[in-house]
């Protein structure tokens, strides 16, 4: 769905959060928003670049850096906590060498942890992009990351 | 044990229009339309519905304040953000239709002729299969041009960035007009200038969905069920160590035993119970006898809020807990105000340090402290809450943090 072509010129303030969200999934390799989309934004809103900046930075889901193809964000509420987020974190922090905030050499994965997603009776949780994965075990974790290689590779 | 179905029945039909029909869906709104919105305000007056997104704040009290101005809004509050609670999940995936029901209701009520669905930007697939429940209503003849004589309504679904702020309710209308979602001082409120300085009226999603049973089945069938002063039926979210986890539903009032054990019970022994959400307080095992509705648990120094329920057993380690509650405080802080901006970084660095082994005994002593100066002087409910969870912790389990602090003493002394 790339509905980011339409006129921006029709856009009012309150359509800034519609349009972080269609131009981080814009080209849905780098998962960001550049610095020339927030030029993009601000001029015909008639806002400055520091507004838009200010506004996007408040937000969680939005980043101004590049980052993998895939975002994992795995849970790390108090409910996650209890039913093992820190294994599931431990698990694919060593199976792709980094850490939280890190995205991998080949561009391919950033690990991210957040609070909260929602789904608190089936943790722990994490999403992949915009997708949620509950009741994780650390097999369909490898089989998760495995999917997500290949579908790279096609 | 009282178990009821009103919400729950949905879980074994399909979301669409006709699935809620057959169950009597809509037929809420075919009763309001006959009637004036004075006397729908009424009814919900009668039947005593108090705001189920936590501050239990009586819905038409807060609908009382529409002067028919226009235009004005009604805002769904869908930002379900509260770690612990998935309640408003479970309505928006199976029953889409009795919160919009609802929602067209609201609007009649205040005379409002523009809706926004503020959805969490953690819910992406539910929000796309509400943007289908919104045609199908649509198609239906429920929204859009002239629903009624007069009345006309549609609604926007936005989708937020990730804040757990944006649940308060004028942090939200920030948010939606595309600013920072940071509260607003009340007064104004929101009902008298809301978005763009015109009347807006919000409500969570369950009270939404609650506003469609009572036009349905009556005032005196809601106030049949749960208890006086907060009558209606609830749905509780109940997570950790419960063989079942999942949301039940139940009258009001009933007891925190009950609701674990519809939940199958507690796996292992129990420890702690948090009630209410992150910034509730936790609670020891003599929580299973509090009464869940929102007097009962304010009687008690606690908060119904959302209505989840975090169990704990004797595996969970409470500094562990502290730790976590204490980082989503910090994380989610808007930074508006002082007290909680650096309080929320204050705790969770003590926090952190005692469960990494460097605690020290004064943390103890300076988190209360912290937690009581944030209560007084922070700007918004969010930096006043944290006083809930961070004392309730440092009083019932005590024993258990200076413990482990006289177990850092030991090792830093040992090492030198």
């Amino acid at each position: 769905m790339d509905n980011t072509n339409v006129s921006l010129v029709e856009m009012h303030r309150e359509d800034i959060l519609h349009l972080f969200h269609s131009m981080q999934n814009r080209k849905n390799t780098k998962n960001y928003i550049t610095s020339s989309e927030r030029m993009e934004i601000a001029q015909p809103l008639g806002l400055s670049i520091a507004e838009v900046d200010g506004v996007l930075s408040f937000y969680h889901l939005f980043s101004t850096s590049p980052r993998g193809r895939y975002v994992l964000r795995i849970c790390d509420s108090l409910s996650c906590r209890i039913g093992n987020s820190l294994e599931v974190y431990g698990f694919i922090s060593k199976k792709l060498g980094i850490k939280r905030g890190e995205t991998t050499k080949d561009g391919l994965f950033t690990l991210e942890i957040v609070n909260c997603l929602g789904s608190c009776d089936t943790a722990p949780n994490m999403m992949i992009n915009d997708k949620i994965y509950t009741k994780l075990t650390l097999e369909e974790i490898d089989a998760l990351i495995i999917n997500c290689r290949k579908e790279v590779t096609v | 044990m009282n178990q009821t179905d009103y919400f729950l029945k949905f879980k074994n039909l399909s979301p669409d229009i006709h699935d809620y029909q057959k169950a009597n869906g809509y037929s809420g709104l075919k009763n309001a339309l006959t009637l004036t919105s004075d006397l729908i305000v009424e009814k919900i007056e009668k039947a005593w519905l108090l705001g189920r997104g936590g501050a239990g704040f009586p819905t038409a009290i807060k609908w009382k304040a529409s002067t028919g101005k226009t235009p004005s809004y009604i805002v769904c509050n869908a930002d379900e953000g509260e770690p612990g609670t998935f309640k408003d999940r479970f309505i928006m995936t199976h029953s889409p239709h009795m919160m919009i029901e609802g929602m067209i209701i609201a609007a009649y009520a205040v005379k409002a002729t523009k809706g926004y669905i503020y959805i969490r930007g953690e819910y992406p697939e539910i929000a796309i299969n509400l943007e289908n429940s919104l045609l199908e209503a649509e198609e239906a003849g429920f929204l859009g041009k002239d629903i009624a004589e007069g009345f006309s309504f549609t609604i926007d679904i936005i989708k937020g960035g990730g804040s757990y702020v944006v649940g308060d309710e004028t942090a939200l209308l920030n948010s939606l007009m595309g600013n920072r979602g940071i509260p607003w001082s009340k007064p104004p409120f929101p009902a008298k200038k809301g978005l763009w300085g015109q009347p807006t009226f919000i409500n969570n999603v369950e009270t939404l969905a609650c506003v469609s049973l009572i036009l349905q089945n009556g005032y005196d069938w809601f106030r049949s069920i749960g208890t006086p002063e907060s009558p209606g039926p609830k749905l509780y979210c109940i997570s950790g160590k419960v063989t079942n986890p999942g949301v039940y539903e139940a009258p009001m009032g009933t007891t925190v035993k009950d609701l674990i054990t519809m939940a199958g019970g507690v796996i292992g022994t129990l420890k702690a119970i948090q009630i209410g959400g992150t910034a509730g307080p936790i609670y020891q095992s003599d929580a299973l006898d509090f009464h869940l509705d929102f007097t009962s648990m304010s009687s008690k120094g606690g908060i119904l809020g959302s209505g989840a329920i975090v169990v704990m057993n004797t595996d969970t380690s409470m500094a562990e807990v502290l730790e976590v509650e204490m980082r989503f405080f910090a994380e989610e802080s808007c930074g508006k105000c002082f007290p909680c901006r650096y309080g929320t970084r204050q705790l969770s660095f003590m926090a952190n340090n005692i469960v990494v082994g460097k605690g020290k005994r004064e943390f103890l002593e300076l988190m209360a402290e912290t937690a009581d100066i944030m209560h007084g002087s922070s700007f918004c409910p969010f930096g006043k809450s944290v006083e809930m969870p961070v004392k309730s912790i440092l009083n019932n389990f005590s024993g258990e943090l200076h413990a482990l602090i006289r177990q850092n003493d030991y090792i830093r002394e040992a090492q030198i």
